[in-house]
Parts: structure tokens; sequence; C-alpha cells
């Protein structure tokens, strides 16, 4: 019971510094609103994606995971940036503590901003979605989005084109996330939302890149 | 089991073709000072890295207090690596970032811990600003507080009297004194020995 309460300690100690950071850089919020609204703002003045719920659907989640790939490099690499991550490796703090508390971190900074992208799409394309089933399908899809993306930018840390190879292993894993997404929000939108298959599918496939995470959390450091 | 506290035997440590540290081996007692020498790019810095569990290596064994390091990840709580770089997070202010590490060594009062020592290579005339606002030697300093300041049983120092002015090396000359004085071990490497009093006073060498 002490380790576990020490282990929230750490979390919280880790979490807390980022917020910190976040608080007086912005830049990690400021790069997922600003790229997803954008996409949004251009989709919607050139296309009639307000009377496709279909082609909402696929352009608000693809463009809410690139936008977060932004946001997920952002914030690692502010660990890498002046070997700021040295000051934890060096300390008695077991690695996969490190990873759960930046997936929370990028969990929370991504979860604020697809809330704020939310209103905006409220504004913009007038679909209304402040319902529980698309927050909760929003909250466990962003729950995957940040262990995947924590996960793939710490597996091309030490390599020079980190910036570009983690996206592009960040897609592929993400796909089924993508998929079950875009299905389950036209069946919202269309009031039409017949089973909760694709939640359960979606929630398994998050602990599965929990569990990943903490398997080769021991060979990402190793030099 | 060793004697030593710290065992070095035959350790090996390659970068991709390069054999940066060859059969090196070396006995280290408790409270012993010792320097580690070599020229530029020999491995001083790579062995403290592998010391403090940054690195790992390819062969041979280290055991401290009769433990192996691959095999414990103990060491990280008594061993201090203070880098010849300066490491810090840019967005936080300088007491934030020692008050940072402090706690994620699971110091019981971080803030007392700080406050308490802040007058320690005058850290507290700079303690609110951001570190991109610094000179080096601040820099530096920042450093060898977040390293000196805790209690450890190993002291790891790569040239850590690189960028100071006279008044702070003699601080960190006195506070290593004070270290040392209390039984802890330390390993340092300099190309300058004259620059600090209390290099003089090292008693084993480890030649890289």
């Amino acid at each position: 019971m002490k380790n576990f309460i020490n282990i929230l300690q750490l979390i919280k100690i880790i979490v807390q510094k980022d917020f910190i950071e976040e608080i007086k850089s912005k830049e990690i919020l400021i790069s997922i609103i600003s790229y997803s609204t954008l996409v949004l703002v251009v989709v919607a003045t050139t296309s009639n994606i307000k009377n496709s719920s279909e082609i909402f659907s696929i352009i608000f989640w693809i463009s809410l995971s690139f936008s977060i790939i932004l946001g997920i490099n952002k914030s690692m690499s502010k660990e890498f940036e002046n070997n700021g991550l040295e000051m934890i490796l060096t300390s008695p703090i077991d690695i996969e503590i490190f990873i759960i508390a930046k997936s929370m971190t990028n969990f929370v900074l991504i979860s604020i901003s697809s809330g704020i992208i939310l209103l905006f799409n409220n504004i913009i394309i007038n679909y209304e979605l402040y319902n529980f089933s698309f927050i909760f399908l929003v909250i466990i899809i962003n729950f995957g989005f940040s262990i995947i993306g924590t996960i793939t930018y710490l597996l091309f840390s030490k390599s020079r084109g980190k910036e570009i190879l983690s996206p592009l292993l960040f897609i592929p894993l993400v796909s089924p996330l993508l998929m079950g997404g875009s299905l389950t929000t036209v069946e919202i939108i269309n009031n039409n939302l017949e089973s909760f298959t694709w939640y359960g599918l979606i929630i398994a496939y998050d602990l599965i890149f929990l569990i990943i995470g903490f398997f080769i959390s021991n060979l990402i450091f190793q030099e | 089991m060793d004697k030593s506290f710290i065992s070095i035997k035959r350790l090996s440590k390659n970068f991709n073709e390069n054999e940066i540290i060859k059969n090196l081996s070396a006995e280290i007692n408790k409270g012993d000072l010792v320097k580690v020498s070599g020229k530029n790019g020999s491995g001083k810095t790579t062995l403290f890295k592998i010391l403090c569990q940054l690195y790992t290596f390819e062969s041979g064994n280290i055991f401290v207090d009769g433990k192996e390091i691959k095999k414990n990840s103990f060491v990280k709580s008594i061993t201090s690596y203070c880098s010849s770089d300066s490491i810090y997070y840019k967005d936080l202010k300088v007491k934030n970032n020692i008050i940072f590490y402090f706690d994620v060594l699971g110091e019981l009062n971080p803030n007392d811990l700080y406050t308490n020592n802040k007058k320690f290579l005058d850290l507290e005339s700079f303690e609110d600003k951001y570190p991109e606002e610094l000179s080096n030697g601040q820099k530096k300093r920042m450093n060898l507080f977040r390293c000196l300041i805790p209690s450890f049983e190993i002291y790891l120092l790569d040239e850590p009297e690189l960028g100071l002015d006279l008044e702070s090396i003699s601080e960190l000359s006195s506070k290593l004194t004070e270290i040392n004085k209390l039984g802890k071990t330390i390993l340092f490497s300099t190309h300058n020995l004259d620059s600090v009093d209390f290099y003089q006073r090292f008693k084993k060498e480890i030649l890289l």
C-alpha cells in the first residue's frame, strides 16, 4: 500500500512539473488546437461537411490525430532538450512510472484540447456532440492516443529522425482507434448507436498498449 | 564477497564499432577520493554514466557495496552524477528545477532542503530566473547545487569546476571537503588539477 502511494506521488510530481512547464510555454495546447481547428475551418468552407456525418467524422478524427502527434512530440521533446530527462533517469524512479506519468500528462492535455476543438466544431459546423456517448468515446480514444504516442516517441528517441519516424509508426498503430471512432461518431450523430462493441474493443486496445509499454520500457533507454 | 565499496572488473563498453573502455578494472574503498584521468574521448564520462546506470555495458562486472549494478537499481538511490553539461527543464525556474529533482529523489522536505542551503554557490541570487536567462557559469552552479546538496554515498563529478569563477571554485572545494569528511566516496575528472585545492588530496587514480 505504501509502495502504491509512493508511485502515485511520483506520478503526481512528474505531471505537476509538466503542467508548470505548459502553463509557461502553452506550446502543446496551442499546437493541437490551432492545427485541428484550421483543418476543420478549411474543410467546412470547401465541402459539404455539414450535410455528411461520414465526412465530418473522418475529418474530425484524422485532424485530431495529426494535431495530437504535434502535441505529443512537443511534450516528449521537452524531456530531451537540455537533457532534463537525465534528472529522472539518474534518480531511483522506475522507468514505467515515467511512462505512465508522461502518458497521463499527454492524456490530460489532449483531452483539454479536444474539448476546445469540439466547442469550435459546434460553432463552425453545428453538430451537437456534447453527449455522454461521444465524450466517453473521445476520452477512451485519447487515452489510446496518449499511450501509443508516448511509446512511439520514446522508441525513436535516440534516432536522428525521431520527429518523422514516430508519426510514421503512430498513424498505423492508431488506425483501429480511428476506425472505431469514425464509425461510432456517425452512429452517434445519426442517433443510431446500437451496440457498444467498439467501445469495448477500443478499451482493450488501450490496455494492450499499456501492457506493451511496461514490457518495452527497459529497452527504451538502454544505451 | 568483495571488500571494496566499488569493484570494477574487466569492464568493456563499445559504441557501434568503437571500443571506448577496454578491460578496465579498479577497486575503490568507501570514502576514497579518486581521480579519473585520460585524454578527451578516453571514456571518463562514459565510465561515470555506466556507474550511475545511464549506460549499459557489454562485458565485465561492477559491484557496489557487494551488489552487482546490472541487476540492481539501488545504486541510483546512493549515487549523484554531476554531468559536465548543464541539465535542466527550460520552462521551469531554477528553484523549481532543483525542487523537482529533490522531489523525484524522494527527499522528505524538498522545499526545506532547498531553502536551508540556497546560499551555497549564491543560488538565491538567481533562483527565480529561467535557465535560458542564465550565464554558463550560473547554469553550472545550478547543476552543482542539485547534485551536491542531497546526501548520497557516491559522487561522480565530471569536470565540476569548468566555467566557475574563483569564488565559486573555493565554495565547491569547501563543500567537497565537507562531503569527503563524512566518509562519502568521490570520483572526479578534470583537466586542470590545480584549479581546486581539494583535488590535490586524491589517493587513487583511474587512468583511461
